[in-house]
C-alpha cells in the first residue's frame, strides 16, 4: 500500500517534507496502525506515538487524508491510497508525526478536570441517582486524543487562549456532574470572549471524534448554564 | 460585572439575529401584500408609528449584529494587538456614523 508521510525534524530539517513509501501489509494488518508497525521495521526513523493499539489511549491521533483519527481504529480497507499522514493541524510539531500536546493539556488542566465537593466526605461514597449518572453519558468517556482540538478552526486561531472542544466537554463532563459543588465557579471561569465563546459551532469536533462524542453540544449545554445563571 | 464575559456579546448575537429575521420577513410580507404605489406611500408606511418603532429596532439589531460579528471575526484572525485595536476602533467608528446617518436621516424625514 502506498503511504506518503509529513517527515520533520527541527533540529536538522530547514522545512517538512513528505516522504513516499510502499509496503505490503501482512494478511493480518487490518488497521493503519498495523501498517505504520510493519513500516517501522524497514524504516525505522519514522516517529509517531501509539500505545494501547485499541483506540483507548489515544496516543495516535493523526490527520489521516486530511480527516483526524485514530490510527489504531482506522481499518485499511477504508482508505484511499496514497495514504496522507500529517501530524494533526495546529499543533507544534516535536518530530514527524509527534506533537507538542504541552498547551493542549495546559488547557485541560484549567479546567480543573476533577471533582470539587468540600462538604464532610459521607460515611461510604457519595450516591448518584440513575437519572443523574446518566448526565455524564457521552462525556466522561473522552480519552483526550486532541482529534476534536485539531480539527478546531478556533482552535487553531486562538491556541493559546481558547480551550478548544476537548477541554470544554472535560469542563461539562464535571458541571453536569451531581456530586460537584462548584459549578458556579466553574462557569464564572467560562464566560469569557475567548476561553469558550470563540467556538463558532462549526462543529468539526463532534465530526471527527473517534469516540463518537459530541463536545459541541458539551459547548452548547454550557452556553446554556451560562444563560440560566444570568437571570 | 465580568468585563470579558463572553456571555453578553453571545447573546447579544442571538437576540439581534432573531429581531432581524422577524422584522425581514415582516417587512417584506408587508410590501408584498401592498406594496406603495409612490414615494408618499412608502412614506406613509414607513412614518407609520407601528413601522417605526420596528425600524429603530431594525438598525439598533442590525448596528449591535454587526458590531459583535466583525469583533468575532477580528479576535480570530488579527493576532497583533495594535492592529487588532486600531480595527476595532476603526470599526465601532463606521457603526456610529452609520448610527448618526440613520437618525439624521430619521429627522430630516420628518
Amino acid at each position: 500500500m502506498k503511504l506518503s508521510i509529513y517527515r520533520y525534524n527541527p533540529e536538522q530539517d530547514a522545512r517538512p517534507r513528505m516522504q513516499s513509501y510502499d509496503i505490503a501489509p501482512a494478511p493480518t494488518d487490518r488497521m493503519l496502525l498495523d501498517l505504520l508497525l510493519r513500516l517501522r521495521e524497514s524504516d525505522d526513523s519514522v516517529a509517531f506515538r501509539r500505545s494501547c493499539r485499541e483506540g483507548v489511549c489515544g496516543s495516535d491521533a493523526m490527520n489521516i487524508n486530511g480527516r483526524n483519527g485514530l490510527a489504531c481504529i482506522t481499518p485499511l480497507a477504508q482508505l484511499k491510497e496514497p495514504i496522507v499522514l500529517r501530524p494533526l493541524p495546529g499543533f507544534p510539531v516535536i518530530r514527524d508525526l509527534v506533537v507538542d500536546m504541552t498547551q493542549f493539556f495546559a488547557h485541560y488542566h484549567s479546567v480543573r478536570p476533577y471533582l470539587i465537593n468540600d462538604e464532610p466526605p459521607p460515611e461510604r461514597e457519595r450516591p448518584q441517582s440513575p437519572a443523574e449518572r446518566a448526565q455524564l453519558d457521552g462525556l466522561y468517556e473522552c480519552i483526550l486524543c486532541a482529534c476534536c482540538s485539531g480539527f478546531c478552526p478556533p482552535y487553531w486561531w486562538n491556541p493559546d487562549k481558547y480551550i478548544g472542544p476537548a477541554g470544554l466537554l472535560q469542563a461539562y463532563r464535571f458541571i453536569a456532574d451531581s456530586r460537584d459543588r462548584a459549578t458556579r465557579e466553574r462557569l464564572e471561569f467560562l464566560d469569557d470572549v475567548y476561553r469558550l465563546y470563540r467556538c463558532r459551532t462549526i462543529m468539526n469536533c463532534t465530526e471527527v471524534c473517534p469516540k463518537h462524542l459530541s463536545p459541541s453540544r458539551a459547548i452548547e449545554r454550557i452556553r446554556a448554564r451560562l444563560l440560566g445563571e444570568a437571570f | 460585572m465580568n468585563l470579558l464575559s463572553g456571555l453578553r456579546a453571545w447573546a447579544v448575537q442571538r437576540v439581534s439575529a432573531v429581531l432581524l429575521l422577524g422584522f425581514v420577513l415582516w417587512f417584506a410580507a408587508r410590501l408584498l401584500l401592498a406594496p406603495p404605489d409612490s414615494y408618499d406611500q412608502w412614506r406613509a408606511l414607513v412614518a407609520h408609528p407601528t413601522a417605526e418603532i420596528a425600524l429603530t429596532i431594525f438598525f439598533a439589531a442590525l448596528l449591535a449584529h454587526a458590531w459583535v460579528g466583525v469583533r468575532d471575526i477580528v479576535l480570530d484572525y488579527v493576532r497583533w494587538r495594535p492592529l487588532r485595536a486600531a480595527i476595532l476602533v476603526g470599526v465601532a467608528a463606521g457603526l456610529l456614523a452609520t448610527a448618526a446617518a440613520i437618525a439624521l436621516a430619521a429627522l430630516h424625514a420628518r
